[in-house]
This record gives structure tokens, C-alpha cells and sequence, in this order.
């Protein structure tokens, strides 16, 4: 499963949650739903925008971890 | 911004809308329900058996036919009290929901169930003297409605579980 690891940037860029939400321009429940994995998609536009927020490469919030698994730090 | 809040408040106030009006139409056909089986079917059909068309000399026949009928209201009544649920829903803004799906498929197979129920108790009491041809002929003609709706709901409920799963993934595109 694709897992979005938006935590590790917020620290590096010291930016909160809530500031990245208005910045992209969703609701905090939708950063939260990113979070844990319960999103079905994503849109290319919300990615972009996530990536300008926190000024990094898709790689570095999206992590691929195979079925079963638990994500890497 | 205030034009994209002016369009959720005109829907919001358009699902209200139409939530009241379903329950005043479904208030409205328990209405006419009580009526056609507390006093049409027992009353006019009492007088309607002792017409000429359908006098014989046996009076038994129409109190079984009656109590026969008179147990369709009771699906009737479930199906009545499933559909304002359904409009409770559609007033909350989950007109798509697994919940309508479920209520609608609840529907359809009590509707089947009490057309099924009704044409074979007809045919019974056809069969053992206890009804008229012509009564029958009508009491088909309502069952073929109860099938149709019951057609309708099974097919709505379809429809509804889809809209619902694909509603579902759709909120949870981010």
C-alpha cells in the first residue's frame, strides 16, 4: 500500500498541520484521512499542492509498503 | 467562496425539501390506506357482495375473503413506515447510503411477499368456492402492481448501493 508520510516534512519544514491544510487548501479531516491510510485517491492537483506547501518531491512523502508490513522511518 | 455556500445552502434547503414532501406523501398514503381497509374493503365490499353481480346464496364467502385482505396492510404498513425512514435519510443529505439500499431492498421483497401472499390466497379461495371470478380478476390486477414495485425497489436498491460505493470513494479522494 502507498503510505503518506507528511509528518517527517511538517517537522523539517516546522510547519503544523493546520497551516498545511490551509495552504493546500483542504480540511484538517482530509490531512488526517491522508494520514492513516483510509484515502482511496489522491489527486495529481492535491499532491502538487502538497508538494509546494512543503517545497519537496512526491518520493518524499509517498512510501510504497508492501501488504502486511509496517512502514520504515 | 460565498457563491459555492449559496449552492450547498440551496441544496441543503432543496434535500429538505423534498424529504417533507415524501413524508407528506407517504403520511398521505397511510391515510388513504386506513381508509380503503377500515371502511372501503369492510364496508362498500360488504355492500358490493350483495349486489346481484356477485349475490350467493353462501354469505360466508366475502368475511374470509375479507380477513385474507385485510392481512396485506400489514406489509403495507412496514413498507410505508421503511419509506419515511428512507426520507429521514435523505433529509440527513445520505440519499446514497448502504442504509437506503438496504431500506429499498426491504421493500421490494415485502412487496413481492404480499403480492405473492395475495394472489395465492385468492386462488385458494377461488378453488375451494369461496371467491369470484371477477373479484379475482381485480385482485390480479393488484398484484401485478405489487410485483412492479416490487421490480422498482429491487432495481432502486441497486442503483442506490452503487451510487452509495462510488459517493464513498469519492469522499475519500483527497
Amino acid at each position: 500500500m502507498i503510505v503518506i508520510n507528511v509528518d517527517v516534512m511538517l517537522a523539517k519544514r516546522k510547519m503544523s498541520v493546520t497551516e498545511l491544510a490551509e495552504r493546500v487548501g483542504i480540511t484538517i479531516a482530509n490531512i488526517s484521512i491522508l494520514k492513516n491510510g483510509k484515502a482511496k485517491a489522491v489527486k495529481l492537483e492535491t499532491l502538487n499542492r502538497i508538494c509546494c506547501a512543503l517545497n519537496c518531491q512526491p518520493g518524499d512523502v509517498l512510501e510504497y509498503v508492501p501488504d502486511g508490513e509496517s512502514s520504515s522511518d | 467562496m460565498n457563491y459555492g455556500r449559496q449552492r450547498k445552502a440551496y441544496s441543503n434547503m432543496k434535500q429538505k425539501s423534498l424529504s417533507n414532501w415524501l413524508k407528506i406523501i407517504f403520511a398521505g398514503v397511510a391515510v388513504c390506506m386506513a381508509v380503503v381497509y377500515c371502511y372501503l374493503l369492510p364496508v362498500w365490499g360488504r355492500e358490493c357482495f350483495n349486489t346481484s353481480f356477485f349475490y350467493t346464496e353462501d354469505s360466508a364467502w366475502f368475511t374470509p375473503w375479507l380477513i385474507v385482505t385485510l392481512i396485506t396492510a400489514v406489509p403495507c404498513c412496514i413498507a410505508i413506515v421503511l419509506g419515511w425512514r428512507i426520507a429521514i435519510e435523505i433529509g440527513r443529505d445520505n440519499s446514497f447510503s448502504e442504509t437506503n439500499s438496504k431500506l429499498l431492498m426491504n421493500i421490494s421483497f415485502l412487496a413481492a411477499l404480499d403480492a405473492g401472499y395475495y394472489f395465492v390466497a385468492n386462488i385458494v379461495l377461488l378453488i375451494i368456492g369461496m371467491n369470484h371470478p371477477a373479484v379475482f380478476f381485480l385482485v390480479i390486477m393488484v398484484c401485478f402492481a405489487g410485483v412492479a414495485i416490487s421490480g422498482v425497489s429491487a432495481a432502486l436498491s441497486h442503483l442506490v448501493y452503487k451510487a452509495a460505493k462510488i459517493n464513498e470513494e469519492n469522499e475519500l479522494t483527497i
